[in-house]
């Protein structure tokens, strides 16, 4: 007979329960409303996420008749219009960088593009001995965007010593950059946006989990590799300033602005649905407020700390390294937020394999 | 001396082979499709090769990490004794083999402690001992052992104890405040998985969590009791199915669902079970042949099942002896059956410093997979491991390491993040041990 009644005495014993717990009162809890994840995934992908990488494609197209031109005309001129193309594709790199998934993972495009610091000797080597071949081992450390801030502003450059291969060399580069970018670009067009906006669920696979997990990764570089590393976080304090990116053209803290901007505007989803109305939606919280609006507001803490130096971040490291001490801090406490709060909070794997809930 | 002459009576009186013949063949045949799918997963390569470093459970930091060679034959071994096993080949070796196999491969690295392969390595070194291949094998066939009609019953009982320990005890571990009031961790895992059709809308429901929850946790307290019963067991027995398939289908919680759906078979009548073999033909030998056990032999044995059914009992209760919250603190947390309590997230920022007072930061991705940063980032034994890990590496490195500190932020079943230990303790002066870990936080 047991059996018979436990569905009822268990469904009369949880309305019960229900209304003695009161946490979740259906009366005064608006998000009984349901959240479209598709939508979310669709505003992302068209609004925030193919138009970083058009336009990527585009600026190193620029780039590339920049480069066209300073090789028939190597003049101190042309270099500067090369030089400005390079800082508009730098910038615009870093609106693509959360993105190494889908078609970027296959091509391995963060890798590629923007390994910093670049191996100038190998840059050298590679100019000396004509090589044009990028895809060799040696090489991992010595291609793409730093080796193009290396060629474009390095001290070769400001003496305008053009040789015949090291014009070659700068067309590698970008030849290189262009097929990348493009095929990247190509692949969000052909096919990948929809496969990326139907792919619903939380798994490591799915669009947000992958989403999510590589916003963190690209999070953290920014954290590690842009300002920790050249703060000496990893030397025992002993500043290893030259290790910055973009060192060359003196574009670091723009580097690392435009990073964070373009973090924020994919949490934040641009105008549309994003990560935010997401974490809004499962009344996601942080202390007294919303989950979310702590993250923005961290968000512009980092970047008002990156905006407070003055001078170039090589220089604010060695001559008044308290404020990037700060910005560091302010990012530390960000990285909680998104590794432990956001992930949590949405459910995210981090791998396929089994796991029994702990 | 009643009670202990009845309790003989009953442990050691013949009942039919047959639940404990289709157990062996549905555990063998079950670990051999476990090992092929994690193999073709790549999870070889994942859990044993990449990593560099290994975290151990306490008491096991002496077991050799594995060469690529080694760890691939062990699989290949574990495949080859699973499907012994079913087949009843050279039986009892190759569940001994299989014990020894797969533990170790578990006691490689805690990381990838899951409740089920605990539970797989305590069933096959219980099949050592239980007389699962003296019937419809091919040790019988070949006329290498006698056959048997009947064994004792304490040999099919063991394995319904194990069951039931299993789900009952994780039954009484979701007795807690979050699970039962908060419907944590349920009412985040439930909406992520709205997307899903039919059931998905159901996951956005805002009593769904709850419901969820207490159904969990009166299934699992009560599922044994009623699988024992002869009249409410066929109607648990398609709960079983009904709760493995939904956890299966909601969570990435792999064989285990399978496993489970398979092993309580054992609880249906022997009737049955032989009516089943007779369908799918399964050769049965001997005429009504009885398990002889010594008269000498029997207290020893009814002692030592005691003692069995006393650790199993007991051990997992070993958290209640530590301060605080244990799905918090995590301290005497595994071996207990305490699964799908926790959604959590963890961060460490480790730090070395030298002599000198320079400050190294640690990044983690340098020395630990994603997975093992992510478990490392919850769990004190883990943290000692780890910190004791970077001293030795950083001390090669030419560094004379003063202290490495950690300042580690968890969020844990929907709470914000909050320090998990005190940031400011030397973690490369302690070692683990089962006392009681005052440095890490209370939860707030």
């Amino acid at each position: 007979m047991f059996h018979r009644f436990t569905p009822i005495i268990a469904a009369a014993l949880a309305v019960a329960l229900i209304q003695l717990s009161g946490c979740k009162d259906p009366e005064d809890n608006e998000p009984a409303d349901t959240f479209d994840k598709e939508a979310m995934l669709t505003n992302l992908a068209d609004n925030v996420i193919m138009p970083a990488y058009t336009q990527l494609a585009d600026d190193a197209n620029t780039l590339k008749s920049a480069i066209d031109a300073l090789q028939a005309d190597p003049s101190n001129t042309q270099r500067d219009v090369a030089r400005e193309a390079f800082v508009t594709l730098q910038l615009q790199w870093q609106r693509c960088a959360p993105f190494e998934f889908g078609p970027a993972a296959d091509e391995n495009l963060r890798r590629t593009a923007n390994t910093f610091p670049t191996d100038t000797a190998q840059i050298e080597r590679n100019i000396r001995e004509g090589n044009a071949d990028l895809s060799t081992a040696s090489n991992t450390d010595a291609k793409g965007l730093p080796a193009l801030d290396y060629l474009l502003f390095g001290p070769r450059s400001q003496e305008g010593d053009w040789s015949a291969d090291r014009l070659e060399q700068l067309s590698v580069n970008i030849d290189l950059l262009v097929e990348e970018f493009t095929t990247v670009n190509d692949a969000w067009q052909n096919s990948y946006r929809d496969e990326f906006v139907k792919n619903l669920g939380n798994d490591v696979g799915s669009a947000l989990g992958q989403l999510v997990n590589e916003l963190n990764y690209e999070f953290e570089l920014v954290k590690n590799a842009r300002v920790g590393i050249p703060l000496g976080k990893k030397s025992l304090g002993v500043p290893q300033e030259e290790k910055v990116e973009a060192y060359y053209a003196e574009r670091s803290l723009d580097c690392i602005n435009a990073a964070l901007t373009a973090q924020q505007n994919t949490f934040k989803g641009g105008e549309g649905l994003g990560l935010d109305d997401y974490l809004d939606h499962l009344d996601a919280r942080y202390g007294e407020g919303m989950l979310s609006a702590a993250i923005v507001e961290q968000f512009d803490e980092c970047l008002s700390n990156t905006n407070a130096i003055a001078s170039t971040l090589p220089d604010a490291i060695l001559n008044s390294s308290g404020q990037v001490e700060e910005l560091h801090t302010s990012l530390q406490n960000l990285v909680v937020l998104l590794k432990t709060d956001m992930p949590s909070q949405l459910g995210v794997q981090i791998t396929y394999q089994d796991n029994d809930g702990d | 001396m009643v009670t202990s002459s009845w309790l003989h009576r009953k442990l050691f009186e013949p009942i039919s082979i047959a639940p404990l013949v289709t157990f062996r063949i549905v555990f063998g045949s079950l670990m051999v499709a476990s090992i092929f799918r994690f193999w073709a997963n790549g999870w070889i390569e994942d859990q044993f090769i990449t990593p560099s470093f290994h975290f151990k459970y306490f008491g096991f930091y002496w077991i050799p990490d594995p060469t690529s060679a080694v760890i691939y034959a062990c699989f290949l071994m574990m495949a080859v004794a699973a499907s012994m096993i079913a087949l009843g080949l050279f039986y009892r070796y190759a569940a001994a083999a299989f014990f020894l196999l797969f533990t170790y491969v578990e006691l490689i690295d805690a990381t990838y402690y899951l409740n089920h392969y605990y539970f797989v390595s305590l069933v096959s070194l219980l099949l050592i001992f239980l007389p699962a291949g003296r019937q419809s094998s091919l040790d019988v066939a070949l006329g290498w052992v006698k056959p048997l009609k009947k064994v004792s019953a304490w040999s099919i009982w063991l394995v319904m104890f194990q069951l039931g320990v299993v789900y009952f005890l994780a039954g009484v571990a979701k007795l807690n405040e979050d699970w039962l009031i908060h419907a944590m961790p349920l009412a985040i895992w439930l909406p992520t998985q709205a997307h899903l059709p039919v059931l998905g809308y159901l996951m956005e429901w805002w009593a769904a969590p709850h419901l969820f929850s207490w159904f969990g946790a009166l299934y699992d307290l009560s599922i044994p009791f009623l699988l024992l019963w002869r009249p409410t067991r066929p109607f648990a027995y398609l709960a079983v199915i009904a709760f493995h398939v939904m956890t299966w289908w909601l969570f990435q919680i792999g064989m285990f669902p399978f496993i489970m759906i398979g092993a309580t078979l054992i609880f249906f009548p022997a009737s049955t079970h032989e009516r089943w073999q007779r369908q799918l033909r399964l050769p049965v030998w001997g005429e009504n042949v009885v398990q002889e056990s010594s008269k000498r032999l029997q207290p020893v044995l009814t002692t030592v099942l005691a003692l069995y059914v006393l650790v199993q009992t007991l051990f997992p209760f070993r958290n209640l002896l530590y301060p605080g919250d244990p799905l918090w603190h995590e301290q005497g947390y595994r071996f207990g059956w305490r699964v799908m309590l926790v959604e959590k997230a963890g961060y460490a920022q480790f730090k070395v410093v030298d002599a000198t007072g320079g400050e190294l930061w640690v990044d983690n991705s340098e020395f630990l997979t994603p997975v093992q940063e992510k478990m490392m980032a919850t769990q004190s034994d883990f943290i000692l491991q780890y910190a004791a890990h970077l001293k030795e590496h950083f001390e090669a490195e030419g560094i004379s390491v003063e202290r490495v500190s950690a300042d580690v932020r968890v969020s844990h079943n929907g709470r914000s993040s909050q320090p998990y230990i005190d940031a400011e303790v030397n973690l490369a002066s302690l070692s683990d041990s089962w006392t009681n870990k005052p440095w890490i936080k209370p939860l707030q």
